[in-house]
Formats: structure tokens, sequence, C-alpha cells
């Protein structure tokens, strides 16, 4: 496959056509679609992402186009930034759709501390948050919750974490909304959920893990859409921090018993080009246990993040000695960014109940839609992408041309360029925390090779991406923020 | 080819293994998961080791590959084990009764691995050495 077998439909969105391209290895049931510069599609034909794409296109029943979003890369079964549709009532799930760490998303607080104010604590926040959070893989959340507690969890979401475990008020049910699907969706089958996955998860709550995974203390750095940040709560000058983590080993297992589950009930009947693509029909007693276990899931990580931000306004309290209500730490928006929902779409001039995967990517509803909290009515969903560690996170807001061109969806960060150990080999001989330093930018983890890993010369540039996320129109741009304190999993 | 080594793609990594049968395949794949872990192939039993049993009945060899690796994961992540290798007592393409020796893990991972994947697995077989590849999600 080439550049030239796209066709550029405008400038920056390119169609392969099912009836026009030729495929010996697949066979598209749509077209596929991709937000990109030539540059972004160049690299992800190069790196397989697209033929991934296509793999997509050539599941049964997928509606409308099979989508990717800007950050494109390769991944498993779907590729990241892999966006497909499926009727509600006929059509089919995919766990490779989702993705293992279900519902790893983003949560963004504002607050009214100017830059200045924060100045020497800097240092004192980052070494609490490392020392009180629990981060990297081993590493067990401070809370103790019994089985029956975790339970509740899995039914509540974040809004059992707002009942029971907070301490500062930022956590109040009253901030529930400003969370997708208020940070709860439908879990009423506790006996689907496997023993393992209970032991993996009932003591993460309230832990980031490792990876990519990080909380970050951000200075809000331009204001593009003055409007569209007043109504977030985002004030030039003035301090926003990000909390980037998901379902951590829960949602891994929930992954993999069902890729297992799936995989076992359908060998030798169904034929995927990748073994990652197995899926079950929505309303099949698979299907129906699928999704179950995966609104589970997003309720750990929504009660995850819930929790943590809790605890980071804690320390935030500790440190300035000022209630987290003095400091004007809100709660902006949290979404997930890999994960399937149904979701009301107009595929082919009706509208109709889908079921919306989106794997690396973000919804992005605009203004006035019946999905997105009352006081986002006139702006449209915040919309979080976040950066590499040592460059600018961006807000946005979500729009009616995402809802027409993109199934209400958009890119949901940077994206790995370099290979694990084509970062360490690059990193040799780098001191990856003085080299921040020196951009004002203060870095705490456990781990130096995990750092390495992580340099922002290992992702792709974030304002390449956010430049194509703005001009076709799938998102537009309210903010800029830049990290001053980075603490890595 | 060494017996086990490691790669990374672009968002993940992964280990590639060969052996000579079904046990040595699967020996290599501790081994290779080890280095990956703690860039430490040659972890071995202790005082304090202790014995996991693991006994699973799978459709194909790379069915049991996946799901003995995640049971590493899983007592590393859960149980702060180490598995520093494998007493094989039965194995055929379809099942396997073995031993996983563990220690207790006195450092932290390279990584937190979030699952064993299936993406692109199958195992090859050529003048009777079994060789493969295995992606792990992180």
């Amino acid at each position: 496959m080439e550049l030239k077998d796209f066709t550029q439909v405008s400038p920056y969105r390119w169609v392969l056509e099912k009836d026009k391209y030729k495929s010996s290895q697949v066979k598209m049931n749509v077209d596929a679609e991709v937000f990109a510069t030539e540059n972004i599609l160049n690299n992800a034909i190069e790196d397989q992402a697209i033929q991934q794409v296509l793999n997509v296109s050539s599941l049964p029943g997928i509606l409308s186009c099979s989508y990717a979003m800007p950050d494109i890369h390769y991944g498993y079964g779907f590729c990241i930034g892999g966006v497909a549709a499926f009727p509600a009532d006929t059509g089919i799930v995919s766990p490779g759709g989702v993705g293992y760490d279900i519902n790893c998303g983003v949560r963004l607080l504002s607050t009214n501390i100017p830059q200045d104010d924060l100045g020497n604590y800097r240092e004192n926040i980052g070494y609490s948050i490392l020392s009180k959070i629990p981060t990297g893989m081993t590493k067990k959340s401070n809370l103790r919750l019994s089985k029956k507690q975790f339970m509740k969890v899995l039914e509540n979401g974040a809004e059992e974490i707002a009942n029971h475990y907070t301490k500062t008020g930022v956590g109040s049910s009253a901030n529930l909304k400003s969370i997708e699907s208020s940070g709860k969706l439908p879990f009423n089958m506790p006996e689907i959920i496997s023993q393992r996955a209970i032991d993996r998860g009932h003591t993460q709550v309230g832990s980031l893990g490792g990876g990519n995974h990080f909380i970050e203390v951000q200075l809000v750095d331009e204001i593009y859409d003055e409007t569209a940040a007043a109504v977030f709560g985002l004030k030039k000058g003035n301090i926003a921090i990000m909390i980037h983590t998901g379902s951590r080993g829960f949602g891994h297992q929930i992954a993999s018993d069902y890729i297992e589950r799936l995989r076992k009930k359908n060998l030798g009947k169904i034929k995927v080009n990748d073994p990652q693509l197995i899926y079950a029909e929505i309303q099949s007693k698979e299907g129906q246990h699928y999704l179950q276990a995966l609104n589970a899931a997003s309720n750990f990580a929504w009660a995850n993040r819930h929790l943590l931000m809790d605890d980071i306004a804690g320390i935030f309290e500790d440190t300035l000695r000022s209630s987290a209500q003095q400091l004007g730490i809100r709660l902006v928006y949290d979404q997930a960014h890999n994960i399937a929902k149904f979701e009301d779409h107009v595929i082919a001039g009706n509208t109709q109940k889908v079921l919306v995967h989106r794997k690396g990517a973000t919804r992005a509803f605009p203004p006035g839609h019946k999905d997105i909290p009352q006081e986002y009515k006139t702006t449209g969903q915040p919309v979080l992408i976040p950066g590499s560690m040592g460059t600018a996170s961006y807000v946005l807001r979500g729009t009616p041309t995402a809802m027409e061109l993109s199934l209400g969806s958009s890119a949901h960060g940077a994206g790995r360029r370099l290979s694990r150990h084509k970062a360490i080999k690059f990193s040799a001989g780098m001191n990856v925390r003085e080299n921040l330093k020196k951009k004002n930018i203060l870095v705490f983890s456990h781990s130096n090779k995990g750092l390495r890993e992580e340099i922002p010369e290992a992702y792709k540039e974030i304002d390449e991406i956010i430049d194509v996320t703005d001009g076709a129109g799938i998102s537009k741009k309210v903010a800029r923020l830049i990290p001053l304190v980075v603490v890595k999993g | 080819m060494e017996k086990y080594e490691t790669f990374s793609t672009t968002a993940d990594v992964g280990i590639r293994i060969r052996g000579s049968g079904y046990g040595e395949l699967l020996q290599s794949a501790v081994k290779g998961l080890n280095l990956l872990y703690f860039d430490d192939h040659n972890l071995s039993s202790s005082a304090s080791s202790s014995v996991y049993p693991f006994e699973f009945h799978g459709d194909s060899l790379e069915n049991i590959l996946v799901n003995l690796l995640s049971e590493i994961v899983f007592l590393l992540q859960n149980e702060n084990k180490i598995t520093t290798g494998l007493k094989i007592k039965e194995i055929n393409e379809t099942f396997l009764n073995a031993d996983l020796l563990t220690i207790p893990a006195d450092k932290e991972p390279n990584m937190e691995i979030k699952s064993v994947t299936y993406h692109n697995l199958k195992i090859n077989r050529e003048n009777n050495v079994l060789s493969t590849e295995i992606i792990f999600d992180i």
C-alpha cells in the first residue's frame, strides 16, 4: 500500500475507498478514513497501522468507515487511534477494539493558583506525590478494600469513591457530572468477573501504574478560545493538574479473560485477519458478558482517577496550607480513551444506536449534545490530549464536525515514535532529569530506565497532531498546558 | 538466534524464543521474560524458593504459552514472586503440568506488563526447532 492509493478529500482527510483499493489480504466492507498530514499517513503506512485500519474495515456489520485519528500508530487488533461503530442490535463487540487498559483516560483539574504562588513548592509537591501515591507495577494502593467494598466500586464507579472515600471535597458527588458518563456505566453481573481479575484489582484502586501513565502539574500557557477556556475554568498563568491512568490490573485481566473466552468459543468458526480482532455478537451471551465486564473495568478506572484526584488535592492542601476550595481546585473533565459505548449517531442519513469502539481515541461531542454536562452545553465537551513528558498538552472542545466526520471522536495523545529499545539507545549518556530541569520541568520517578524510555524524543510531535485535529475540525483548540512537575509511574 | 532475546515494537515489547522441543521453548520463554523484566536471565532458586503448581488444558501450544506467561506476570504483580524456572511434569501440544519455581521479588521490574498478547503469535517449526515471538502490552 502506498500514499497514492488514498484520496485526499480535504487537507487533513485521506480515504482509502473499498471499491477502488484491492487487497489480497482483506475484503473491506467500508472505506478506511485517516485524519493526517502526508507525513503522519506515510508513517502509518510504514509501521503497518494502516493495515490494521483495513483489518477493522473487514469486520462484519461495520458502519460508516473504519476511522483512524491523527495520532494513529500500530497496536493490536485495532490500531491506536482506531474508531469503529457497529449496530447496537445486530452488530459485534471486539475486545481488540478497546485494548487491554480498559478506560485508560485523562482527568484535568483547574486551579486558581498563579504560577508564582507555586514557586518553591514545586519540589515538595513532586516528592509528596511520588511518595504518597503508589506508582509502578507492584505497588499496592493505600486504600484497603474488602471484596464486598470492591464490588461496590465496580458497580458504582466514581460515585462510590465520592460517597465513601474522599477527604477534600473536590471529589464530592456534586462533581460527578464532570466525568464522561458521570463516571459510571451499568454493571449488575458480578458473577461474570473472574476471581483473578478481582485478585489483580482490589488492591489497586488509587494507584497510578507504570509505563506512560503520569501525574503532571501544568501551567496554562496559552489560550486560543477565551470563551471556552473561561467555561472550563482555565486562566492563563494559573496551575492545572492532569492525571493519566486506567483500570490497572483489573482491566488488563478483564481484557485477557474475554479475548481468551471469545477465542475458545469461536475456534475454527470465525476467521479474522488478526487473532486480537476476535469478536462476539453484541446480543449474544458472550457479547453481553464482555460488555458488562467492560463496564465494570470502566467504573474501576473512573473510581481510580477519582481517588487519585482527591489524594492529589490533599497534597496541595497540605503543601500550600490552604483548602482545596481556597485553591480553586476543580474537576474540569475526565474522559476515556480506550472504551466501547452505545451512542446515537447519524449513519447514512438516519439516526441509530450504535456501539462505538474508541481505542486510543477520545469522545468529542459538540455543543448542545444530550450526553455532555449542562455547564458545557454552549462550548462542547472538553477534549483532553496530553503530550509527552517534556512537551505541551492541549485542551480542545468537541464540535459538530466531529459528529459528521469521525463518529464524535478525536485524537488522544502524542503516540510513540521510537520503540523503548530505541529510546534507551537514543538517551545513552543523557541525564533526562537534568535536561528537563533546564526546561523548567521537574521530573519525579522511581525508575531511571523508565524515564529514558519516555524521553520526549520518543514521541511524535504533539503540535502536528493538534494541527490536524483542529484543522480537520474534529475538535477545536482551547488552551495549551505546559508541564512544570511530572510524576511518572 | 539466541534461545531467548528481547525486542521492541513502536509501542510495546516482546521476546523472541526458540527451543528444541515444547519444554525447552517454554523454558526459554521464562528466561526471556526475566530478561525483559530484570535484565537478568539467570535468576536462580534459593533457600526461600517456593513452588506454584500450574496445570493448563489448552487448544494449542500458543495457547499454553500465553497462559503460562500470564501466570508468571500475575505471580510477580500480585504475589511479588519472580519465576526463576519451570519443572515440567507432563507436556504435549495442548496440555502442560508443571511447577513454577519462584523466589521473593526483591527488586522493581523494568516495566509493568499489562497482558500477554496473541498478536501475530505463531510457533514455527523448522528442523525440529520451535521458535516464535510473543508481544506484551505494556
